[in-house]
């Protein structure tokens, strides 16, 4: 997955709570030096508004690879170490009787795949310490078929940070930022690569360098999880068989390039065809036909 | 609304039966009763060729005949480009020829399938099917958790599919208009 990069190299103070949770992973972590998020301290009710508590925002999601752990097992290490470590408890509860998906939705957590919340199974813990520089941390766990997952929000003044510009520490990038075609790309699932060029009847993709393919394969070294299929399209001249052959030897054509001269895993990347099966535009003019011999980018997984 | 000559027109949710017997008995008409399913996206994903079930956004001219042909005209073409979530159409083949297209859009942890339609001369052909497992596998790379659908319940080639599909009915609506004269 791709992370929202940082503006300013934010470290959260070492004298925070540092947790450990038993078998867990920490799976991503995303900290923000100045935002606001709803951490109900009630239950769901109909019409009520959460007020957001600003401050700076540290959010993590630990997975654990045990399906058979509850909720209340997920979350009970985590506040066991927050209450010894001064916390009281403000409002805890689980699903249905927290509001179900109402009161979910008020919860701002990191995003699908990387968080998972069962709308039936799920349980959420507000803790709160005005001495501790973490002064509100919100526990949400919940559990898929296979996995476990706690998101912890954290909230801290802003100013027990000491903010470093960039200029001055050289962060390692959290994830590089998606330029357009990959933006549109995780957004949607799919993007055409339009700066390519094939002559008709052939699958020989022109010497480039395509903008196009250099972005894509920056991605994907990064990137290493994704995965993705090249479709190629012809026009409609020439015979149904030739035109799926041709279109499969386009999207080799770039797979090639991808993966021998632009760095991307073979793994990464499969290449089929749809010969004339789905044109873009008319195959009754020459720009009709051009637009319609193309490649294009389906994300298979991220 | 009369004087526009419409006629007025409630729904029915489940637990409405009061409501819908008070109308019932005053000759309002049961119109369009309407089934929602509801899959774990999860279970309803599969391994597809992607050109079974080809991504594209906006439409393309080809979809949005077999839309035409089914009865999906500009104005409900219209509706799913307003649509400001994650939108995403996909087309459906039966062997080389273009035979099925979809409609999908995601909302938070929900993907939503709307305007399922397969060419009459392909029917009992696996597009629909092919067409839903890529609406699922699209729904699964956007990180939605659930697949859902509202289909009439006198479609009932529809209704045989998502069921086969092992989709669950989540929900069911009707409608009810009022009769043409009030007696």
């Amino acid at each position: 997955m791709w992370r929202v990069g940082l503006a300013v190299c934010l470290a959260w103070p070492a004298h925070a709570v540092e947790f450990s949770l038993p078998g867990a992973a920490l799976s991503v972590q995303i900290e923000s030096p100045g935002d606001s998020v709803r951490l109900p301290r009630g239950r769901w009710q109909d019409g009520m508004e959460v007020t957001a508590t600003e401050g700076a925002i540290r959010r993590t999601i630990y997975t654990v690879e045990n399906p058979a752990l509850t909720t209340l097992q997920l979350v009970t290490p985590l506040r066991e170490q927050l209450l010894e470590a001064g916390y009281t408890e403000v409002f805890s509860c689980a699903d249905a009787a927290c509001g179900g998906f109402d009161f979910r939705f008020q919860l701002d957590l990191l995003p699908a795949p990387d968080m998972y919340v069962d709308l039936g199974n799920f349980r959420y813990v507000l803790l709160e310490n005005p001495d501790s520089t973490s002064r509100l941390v919100g526990l949400l766990a919940s559990a898929s078929s296979t996995t476990g997952y706690v998101h912890v929000t954290e909230v801290a003044d802003t100013d027990a940070f000491e903010l470093t510009s960039p200029a001055q520490t050289v962060p390692e990038p959290v994830r590089l930022p998606p330029e357009g075609l990959v933006a549109n790309l995780i957004e949607t699932g799919h993007v055409v690569l339009t700066d390519l060029d094939f002559a008709t009847g052939s699958a020989d993709l022109g010497p480039g360098p395509f903008a196009s393919l250099n972005t894509l394969a920056a991605w994907l070294r990064e990137e290493t999880e994704a995965r993705i299929v090249l479709v190629g399209h012809t026009d409609s001249v020439g015979s149904l068989e030739a035109n799926a052959a041709l279109s499969r030897r386009r999207a080799t054509s770039v797979l090639e390039r991808l993966v021998n001269e632009l760095g991307a895993r073979p793994e990464q990347v499969q290449a089929d065809g749809a010969g004339a099966l789905s044109p873009v535009s008319s195959n009754l003019t020459a720009e009709g036909r051009s637009a319609n011999r193309r490649v294009e980018v389906v994300l298979l997984s991220l | 609304m009369r004087s526009l000559e419409q006629r007025p027109l409630f729904m029915l949710r489940e637990n409405e039966d009061a409501l819908d017997d008070m109308l019932a008995d005053r000759r309002y008409e049961q119109v369009d009763p309407v089934t929602l399913y509801i899959a774990e996206t999860a279970d309803l994903t599969a391994e597809l060729k992607i050109i079974d079930a080809m991504p594209s956004w906006p439409p393309l001219a080809v979809q949005l005949e077999l839309w035409k042909a089914g009865g999906i005209g500009p104005a409900r073409v219209a509706v799913m480009n307003r649509v400001t979530t994650r939108q995403m159409s996909l087309l459906g083949r039966s062997g080389d020829a273009p035979a099925g297209t979809v409609f999908v859009a995601l909302h938070d942890d929900v993907a939503m399938v709307h305007a399922l339609e397969v060419s009459a001369e392909f029917r009992r052909d696996g597009v629909g099917r092919r067409l839903m497992h890529g609406a699922a596998n699209w729904a699964s790379v956007m990180g939605a958790s659930w697949i859902t659908l509202a289909v009439t319940r006198a479609n009932e080639a529809a209704n045989g599919l998502y069921q086969a599909l092992g989709m669950d009915q989540a929900a069911r609506y009707h409608y009810r208009r009022a009769p043409e004269r009030f007696s």
